[in-house]
């Protein structure tokens, strides 16, 4: 569960950092960028070894 | 679909993997069934082919091999079956029936086989030797002794902490049984036939067998597919290609139908699909930036020439077998 | 003897760096396969005279022994199956998918985030498999490939960290990755560490790395080559009817079943939920079962063969093998354990810098490299020269996989960086910065503190030494992530027009940080252990400048130099 979790907050760090570097940087576009991150740090937490 | 055994046909990848089959299906003798299945299969699939595409029949030449295989196959399974049933419905061995002597008998353990002598006398295993094993040291420690304690088979299995233990003891039993049986006159006895089959076909499937295969076929696929380009003059070139792309940056043309180019022309040539270099090199420019700036000097230009003369050959050789 | 293993390790070294810098022309592969030949023979007449005629037959026994062929059958097996899937078009049927996504809440932001995240959870054996695929696909978000959605800023960043997220996702691959090579050597340790000791820690670090990356490329790259890349924006005067121009994505219903058996053999080759089986079996069955249920063919099979990772792998066992049996493992080995003794470095330093050998040093596939040092990592651990206890080891090897795995990503000789470069229309080395700087100061630390405080539980669950740590790792990821963005925006603003003022600057922002990846990484191994920590410091520097001075200081004439 905790592998989940590190992953789930690495993906959400990770996908407002890509928003911002994108220029997308408006408070909905950051969120996106989070929700988008969260579900692809979900999809390899899950396909890894816990 | 001429057999022709002439060396240049070795160009042809059909040719090239009906051989590597056959050469494999020799070497290795617990894949010699399966492979010859495949084998089978091809022929088959490759007679209908020819049959609806090209109007010519091979079926003539075909069913009556297929028919022998299938009716020696039926042969085979009913002959080894009848001799295995007979022991299963005998089993376990009666020692009483066993006449003196020294047999031996051969089992499958879970690396190979495992081969053992024995000697009985009077009813008595008075001595048991493992002549030939790839098991594990101490997987078949204390197994003799056991028997030879108990005048048994029924044993108990070295633990299981040590790797393959249980699939080891299965088949140093199963090599014993069988040496034990060849003292039993009564029980049948393989045909010519069916030992012939069984010793060219090694009739053994399992896992270990299925995966054993499964990286041959990766290896041999790729090796294949590199040979094609050591075959063929001037193409060898194109091996060193990293799919790296560096050439579609400086190459003015960069996308033919949406693939990158010249990348896709250059692994069309190594895989050996000349026409579609024929087809792609229509757009080439010949300005050669991608044999400058490839970080292994891998050029379009030359590839393309080079896959261009391998197909001209192609059909000159396809024209002088079909005037005979 | 002793001196055979110098004077192999010698030819070895010297010629890797020479076909690095380009004085040796030919394909590394081929360069290692004639450095393997010449080592035996000179393996051979040091034998001959010293031990005798049969022991130098002995010799090409002892070179094959190094080829471990697990990793190499996987990877085989691996792209078997990717070319399947792409032979059936199941990546157009990816590219759907993708295509819907944006119409949902997560938008097009969330959208391109789990694009540039596409390749790690695909878990591909060698990441320009999907790169090739999925480029195409990011160069159409621009106003040149068609649907002007994203501008030529925008493009540069989506293309340079997909690819970068793509030039590491073989790493954590289950179907021959790199991490295989290294995860046996664990097993002596942790009994399941061929399961995947090495893929989370992977995984984690590939993450934030690509996020790093993609901050690296829009505030630093940008400015330090500002006339390198020849993408152009949409033009303000279009006209309206001409704006966008949306590529209709469609797959037939046998891209979709492909990729359906595509993660389905993936899905049991990792979990194996029929029991144990080998990966290559299961993987070569999926592949089987696409060509048959999707019709592709053996040729679509073989077309997806990418022959540079097998071959690498192939060389680098070669020349492993040969390392081992004329004593060069061992030479290297005395060789880093006297720079060890020097006090400043001490052995958390040299580890430091050998952690960031890839990246100093890197070829077009990383496990050219690796199969070669890895074991001579495993040699500092218990099994031989006892530097390192086990655990240490493993965190040291995290480290040091993800190091390697990015490898190829900045490598000058071909390496899959490229493929963002040309599809970004940037000059060669655009992304050298930005890459090297992320495996070097992100990746490795963050991959060691992810192995340290989750990933040992994992592996060794009834070990009580060793705890889960949520909390340890948001804090040093938060803070590797401050630390990196904040002295980024400061060499942002700090640059001006002077290219070699730049490089300059960029070199410093290296040097820091590098220390700080060296210091964490110290941290990770020995804890609160001041002098290792400074010596981690010491040795991070020094990886870093030699990192760092490879950064070219510009790309094409255009730029002033004075």
């Amino acid at each position: 569960m905790l592998t989940i979790i590190s992953f789930l907050f690495a993906g959400a760090i990770s996908g407002v950092i890509i928003a911002y570097s994108m220029d997308m940087k408006t408070p909905r576009e950051l969120l996106q960028g989070a929700a988008g991150g969260l579900i692809a740090g979900l999809l390899m937490a899950l396909m890894l070894p816990r | 679909m001429k057999l022709i055994l002439k060396l240049e046909n070795l160009i042809l990848r059909p040719y090239r993997l009906a051989m590597l089959l056959i050469v494999t299906a020799f070497a290795f003798a617990w894949g010699r069934l399966v492979l010859f299945i495949i084998l089978g299969l091809l022929l088959f699939i490759a007679a209908v082919k020819t049959y609806f595409v090209e109007k010519k029949s091979y079926f003539g030449l075909l069913i009556p091999v297929f028919g022998l295989g299938l009716i020696l196959g039926i042969y085979f399974i009913k002959d080894y079956y009848h001799v295995r049933n007979y022991v299963i419905d005998h089993s376990p061995i009666n020692l009483n029936l066993v006449y003196d002597g020294t047999y031996q008998g051969t089992g499958m353990g879970l690396r190979g086989p495992i081969k053992v002598q024995t000697s009985i006398d009077d009813g008595m295993i008075t001595d048991i030797q493992i002549l030939q094993h790839q098991e594990a040291i101490s997987a078949l420690e204390g197994l003799n002794e056991q028997v030879l304690e108990r005048n048994s088979l029924d044993i108990d299995v070295v633990p299981a902490t040590v790797h393959g233990s249980i699939e080891a003891t299965a088949g140093y039993l199963e090599a014993l049984n069988n040496a034990l049986w060849k003292g039993v006159p009564e029980k049948p006895q393989f045909s010519a036939v069916t030992k012939f089959i069984h010793y060219f076909a090694q009739f053994q499937f399992n896992l270990t067998t299925f995966n054993a295969l499964a990286i041959l076929f990766c290896i041999i696929l790729v090796f294949d597919y590199t040979l094609q380009s050591v075959l063929v003059k001037n193409t060898g070139q194109a091996l060193n290609c990293y799919n790296c792309q560096t050439c579609v940056g400086v190459c003015p043309v960069k996308i033919v139908d949406e693939e990158p180019y010249p990348m896709t022309m250059i692994l069309a040539a190594r895989l050996g699909d000349y026409e579609k270099v024929k087809y792609l090199s229509k757009y080439c420019v010949a300005c050669s930036r991608c044999a400058g700036k490839c970080p292994v000097g891998v050029s379009g230009p030359s590839i393309a020439a080079a896959a261009n003369a391998e197909l001209i050959r192609q059909k000159q050789r396809q024209h002088a077998l079909s005037q005979g | 003897m002793e001196y055979l293993g110098y004077i192999t390790l010698t030819i070895f070294v010297v010629t890797m760096v020479l076909t690095l810098f380009r004085k040796i022309n030919l394909p590394v592969q081929t360069v290692l396969v004639l450095v393997s030949i010449v080592s035996l023979i000179i393996g051979a007449v040091f034998r001959i005279v010293s031990e005798g005629l049969n022991s130098a037959i002995l010799l090409p026994n002892e070179m094959i022994g190094g080829i471990i062929l697990h990793p190499i059958t996987a990877l085989l097996g691996g792209l078997f199956l990717a070319g399947a899937l792409d032979a059936t078009q199941g990546f157009d049927a990816l590219k759907v998918i993708i295509d819907k996504l944006k119409k949902t809440p997560i938008g097009l932001t969330g959208t391109l985030v789990i694009l540039i995240n596409l390749p790690v959870i695909a878990s591909l054996p060698c990441g320009r498999i999907i790169a090739a695929a999925l480029l195409p696909l990011l160069f159409a978000f621009g106003y040149e490939g068609g649907m002007g959605i994203l501008t030529k800023t925008q493009l540069v960043v989506l293309i340079g960290a997909f690819t970068r997220n793509a030039m590491g996702s073989c790493g954590p691959s289950p179907i021959g990755g790199v991490g295989q090579i290294g995860e046996g050597f664990l097993g002596a340790f942790f009994p399941t560490a061929s399961e995947g000791i090495l893929r989370s820690p992977q995984a984690f670090s590939l993450i934030i790395g690509t996020a790093m990356t993609a901050l690296f490329l829009k505030i630093i790259s940008e400015k330090l080559y500002p006339d390198d890349v020849s993408l152009r924006d949409r033009p303000e005067n279009l006209p309206k009817q001409e704006q966008t121009k949306i590529s209709a994505v469609s797959s037939p219903f046998r891209g979709y079943l492909s990729l359906i058996i595509f993660v389905a053999s993936l899905l049991i080759a990792i979990f194996q939920p029929f029991g144990k089986m080998p990966v290559q079996t299961v993987i070569v069955a999926g592949a089987i079962l696409i060509i048959i249920l999707c019709r592709a063919s053996i040729q679509d099979l073989m077309n997806g063969i990418i022959l540079l990772p097998v071959t690498a792998m192939a060389s680098g066992f070669m020349a492993a093998g040969v390392l081992a049996a004329t004593g060069g493992f061992d030479a290297l080995g005395v060789i880093l354990k006297s720079l060890s003794t020097i006090q400043i470095l001490g052995v958390a330093g040299m580890l430091a810098i050998f952690v960031q050998m890839q990246t100093i040093l890197p070829l077009s596939c990383s496990r050219i490299l690796t199969a070669a040092l890895v074991p001579v990592l495993y040699l500092f651990g218990p099994a031989k020269f006892n530097m390192v206890t086990w655990p240490q080891l493993a965190i040291v090897m995290a480290a040091y996989i993800i190091n390697a795995t990015t490898s190829c990503g900045p490598s000058p000789l071909g390496g899959g960086g490229t493929m963002g470069e040309g599809q970004m229309r940037a000059e060669s080395g655009f992304i050298k910065g930005a890459y090297t700087y992320t495996a070097m100061a992100v990746m490795a630390p963050l991959a060691a503190i992810y192995m340290k405080f989750m990933n040992f539980t994992v592996f060794s669950p009834d070990n009580p030494e060793f705890s889960q740590n949520i909390l340890t790792i948001i804090i040093y990821t938060a803070v590797i992530i401050g630390v990196s963005a904040g002295m980024m925006a400061f060499v942002s603003r700090m640059a001006g027009e002077n290219s070699a003022y730049n490089w300059r600057l960029q070199l410093i922002y290296f040097l820091i940080s590098g220390g700080i990846a060296g210091a964490v990484l110290s941290l990770a191994v020995y804890e609160l252990k001041v002098l290792e920590i400074v010596q981690g410091f010491v040795g991070g520097l020094i990886a870093a400048f030699l990192i760092g001075v490879m950064v070219p200081k510009t790309l094409s004439v255009v730029r002033k130099t004075t």
